[in-house]
């Protein structure tokens, strides 16, 4: 039975008693590239944290690969992998790039925490297929926010997960990163079974691999689709506002806010 | 005033097993960016103290050294609590200002009902004196840098994952919030011994300074509590023969070479 990424029902989540997300029903496909939209504040991080347990789901139910949150979390925990916001990795602890390619493995594995020599081979494989290996000395804070990115990425992987759950890893990343890391998810979605689902603001360096998109706004899940359906003209002005301008590239819309593409 | 020597060996003894605890603590609070919850557990120590010495009057047994520990222990748990829930570095920190604060308060406020032979042994706590240490106070020393030392072999990756990436490290299935009340409570337990010896105010100066300076340098966080423990030990080592030469307080001096030595670490330029 071929089970979903991420199937919602219902949905209301929060951090308090409030919710954040509000009866969100959602299907995505697995294994994809799925891209999750929204402005600021939409709840696009909520959704992801929900899936692994780290924000409160009031009512409703989210399965997880098919596997039941909270009920299963454990389960959940193990067979997927997060790549949360750079902004949530503190710059104080110097860590070197393979310490950190090894954390999700090494943390999954259980106590005593000791790393093996298969360990360590995962994680010098997982670097070199983000093509960061030759950086497994360095020190992680003194690379530039690309290379972190996508050591980021490799420490999901080294734990051999059959989903990754990535929050902006496109942000404050040049051009010639986000390629990478694009080419990065397709491959492991053709070549390996793995899924991932990309929360980001700038959908256009994964239009072209990406499978599904689900726009969120205010908490509220506004379309979700393949691209060409759901990114229209008229569901990107609903979570950016009247005053977006949307073009047209290669059949998809994008919606233009200020300067920024969309 | 001459020092036996017998009472500088066992000075010497606390300050190195001073500098385990720093050694092993410092460089943690500093890459959580804690390095305050050194000093709040200090003065947490200070007010249990003073505490206990008020409830002596009904539970004799009740040394100053339970009230510190204990006073000590309530303070991690807080900050530990405010952790909670993501977000983690700004609400610990405050949480750890009003425990300072909170403790403080206390302090003064019991210190209005304590009977006045024992206010010295409350200021004891706050100025410390590595050279009068009883062996009961050099045998809690002991304890708490066997622990500390016992707590990083058992969880180095535990707490540096916690501190590196709190959220990332429990989607993956880390007990942070466990971890890190396992880290918090060492931390402070070490402390609130090493408060006895060298005072409330420089305890900080010998494990903050330390490891601030060393980060400086360090290639990893094991390098980094190695260089730890050499700098705090050495800067205890000089207040020792310094104070074996001329008449000032051991405690002073070392707080002040190891205040240098993060000032030198400063020049160094990334
Ligand atoms: N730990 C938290 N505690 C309480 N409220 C929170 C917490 N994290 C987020 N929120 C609230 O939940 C709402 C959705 O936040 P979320 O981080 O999911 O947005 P987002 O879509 O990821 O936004 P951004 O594009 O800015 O990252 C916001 O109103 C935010 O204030
Ligand atoms: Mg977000």
């Amino acid at each position: 039975m071929p089970s979903h990424a991420i199937e919602a029902r219902g949905l209301d989540v929060g951090y308090g008693s409030r919710p954040v997300l509000r009866g969100v029903d959602l299907a995505i496909p697995h294994p994809s590239v799925s891209v999750i939209m929204g402005p600021n504040g939409a709840g696009k991080t909520t959704l992801l944290k929900a899936s692994l347990g780290l924000a409160r789901i009031l009512s409703g139910e989210i399965r997880v690969l098919g596997v039941p949150v909270p009920g299963r979390l454990e389960e959940v925990r193990r067979r997927v992998a997060y790549v949360p916001q750079k902004e949530e990795v503190s710059w104080g602890v110097p860590l070197r790039v393979i310490d950190v390619a090894l954390m999700a493995r090494l943390i999954k594995k259980g106590p005593p925490r000791r790393p093996t020599r298969e360990d360590v081979d995962a994680a010098e494989e997982a670097l070199e297929f983000v093509d960061m290996l030759w950086a497994r000395d360095r020190c992680f804070k003194k690379l530039s926010g690309g290379q972190q990115q996508r050591v980021l990425i490799a420490r999901a992987l080294a734990s051999k997960p059959e989903l990754l759950l990535l929050d902006e890893p496109l942000s404050a990343v040049d051009a010639e990163s986000r390629r990478k890391i694009a080419e990065v998810l397709a491959r492991l979605r053709d070549e390996k079974g793995v899924g991932s689902v990309v929360v980001t603001h700038d959908v256009n360096p994964l239009a072209p691999i990406a499978d599904y998109v689900a726009l969120l706004s205010e908490g509220r899940l506004v379309a979700a689709g393949p691209l060409a359906a759901a990114l229209t003209p008229e569901n990107l002005r609903k979570i950016y506002g009247p005053v977006a301008k949307v073009v047209e590239v290669g059949g998809i819309c994008y919606a233009i806010v200020g300067d920024a593409h969309r | 005033m001459r020092v036996a020597i017998e009472t500088i060996l066992l000075a010497a003894v606390a300050g190195l097993l001073v500098s385990v605890s720093a050694g092993a603590l410092g460089p943690l609070v500093v890459f959580r960016g804690l390095s305050f919850l050194v000093s709040a557990a200090a003065h947490a120590a200070l007010g249990g103290a003073a505490l206990a010495l008020l409830l002596q009057s009904r539970l004799p047994w009740l040394d100053p050294t339970f009230g510190a520990a204990g006073m000590a222990v309530v303070v991690a748990s807080v900050v530990g609590a405010a952790g909670r829930g993501g977000r983690s570095g700004e609400s610990m920190e405050v949480a750890v200002g009003v425990s300072f604060a909170g403790s403080m308060s206390l302090t003064v406020l019991l210190m209005y009902w304590l009977p006045p032979e024992k206010l010295p042994l409350v200021w004891g706590y706050l100025v410390g004196d590595i050279l009068l240490l009883s062996p009961v106070d050099l045998a809690t020393i002991a304890l708490t840098a066997t622990l500390s030392l016992a707590a990083i072999t058992a969880f180095y990756r535990e707490f540096v994952y916690s501190s590196f990436d709190p959220v990332g490290s429990e989607a993956h299935g880390l007990r942070v919030g466990l971890y890190d009340w396992i880290m918090l409570t060492v931390i402070a337990l070490s402390v609130s011994a090493m408060t006895k010896a060298v005072g409330a105010i420089l305890v900080y100066a010998l494990v903050v300074a330390p490891a601030g300076a060393a980060v400086r340098f360090a290639r990893g966080p094991k390098h980094c509590m190695a260089l730890a423990f050499l700098i705090s030990a050495g800067s205890i080592a000089m207040g020792l023969l310094l104070s074996a030469i001329v008449n000032v307080s051991p405690s002073a001096i070392a707080g002040m070479v190891s205040a240098a030595f993060y000032l030198i670490s400063l020049l160094r330029v990334e």
